[in-house]
């Protein structure tokens, strides 16, 4: 079997095990699976195969975790990673898979409309923060100093 | 003969194209994702208009001001693209130039206006 072969089977694999998450963000996995070499018109690689399945499982547990799951929106990134991406009105969130593990960005209205901006970065098995990044979305987990 | 790099004045318009999978259909908002790449293509005002900027796999193009890149510490460069070379001939090729790690790329969606299709008015 080709090493091609077997990363399409890994990559449809990764695709059936999101058959838990809602439809549309299995759409949307379909769609980051699917993306070929130079997809953006220029030079953009592929989604890694390990990463969507990051991304899958993450999605999974916390959808198990949390009494309203609230979808984020998924986008590629250039370089074949993926980014989860949750917009509420007063605060937003970006978690990006990196080369080292997530990195987050979170975003909120400070005084006078400014908008403010934390990051943070952490390992890729460590589930509770990433869990905590995204109670703090909503309000009910305090992580960055209030604006 | 060869295009003559310009210097590109604070106040150009410089009009990123938005890949369909970069835009949320849903809540009608661009990823922070589109303006991660270290050299970052653009096109400027002055050759190229916002319509032009789109392709076949574009949902909407966005419009930056070269001023607010900056300060973001990132560096405005016109980088014309030749007839004979990869994607040219392109007068209007700007590139933003600089780490676009942690909150530099969300800053820089925040900043970006949707020009194509133009918003709808509230």
């Amino acid at each position: 079997m080709s090493a091609a072969t077997i990363a399409e089977s890994a990559k449809r694999t990764t695709v059936e095990t999101a058959a838990a998450l809602p439809a549309s963000l299995r759409l949307k996995i379909h769609e980051l699976a699917a993306l070929e070499p130079g997809w953006d018109g220029e030079r953009a690689q592929p989604v890694k195969t390990q990463v969507l399945a990051d991304v899958v499982e993450t999605l999974k547990r916390l959808s198990r975790q949390t009494d309203h799951f609230r979808e984020p929106f998924l986008a590629p990134t250039f370089d074949g990673f993926v980014q989860m991406e949750w917009r509420e009105d007063k605060r937003s969130l970006d978690i990006e898979a990196v080369d080292t593990g997530w990195s987050a960005v979170g975003t909120e209205m400070g005084p006078e409309g400014r908008r403010q901006y934390h990051t943070a970065e952490f390992e890729r098995n460590n589930f509770a923060r990433l869990k905590k990044f995204y109670q703090w979305l909503s309000g009910s987990a305090s992580l960055w100093p209030s604006p | 003969m060869a295009f003559a790099v310009e210097v590109i004045p604070d106040n150009a318009n410089l009009f990123r194209k938005i890949h369909r999978s970069h835009y949320d259909e849903k809540k009608g908002g661009v990823s922070s994702a589109a303006f991660k790449q270290e050299r970052m293509s653009v096109n400027w005002d002055k050759y190229k208009s916002a319509n032009d900027s789109a392709d076949a796999n574009s949902a909407a193009v966005v419009a930056l001001i070269a001023g607010d890149c900056r300060g973001l510490e990132q560096t405005v460069e016109h980088t014309p693209i030749e007839p004979d070379q990869p994607f040219g001939p392109n007068q209007a090729h700007v590139e933003v130039c600089g780490n676009k790690s942690r909150a530099i790329s969300q800053q820089l969606r925040d900043r970006a206006t949707t020009v194509w299709p133009k918003e709808p008015a509230v």
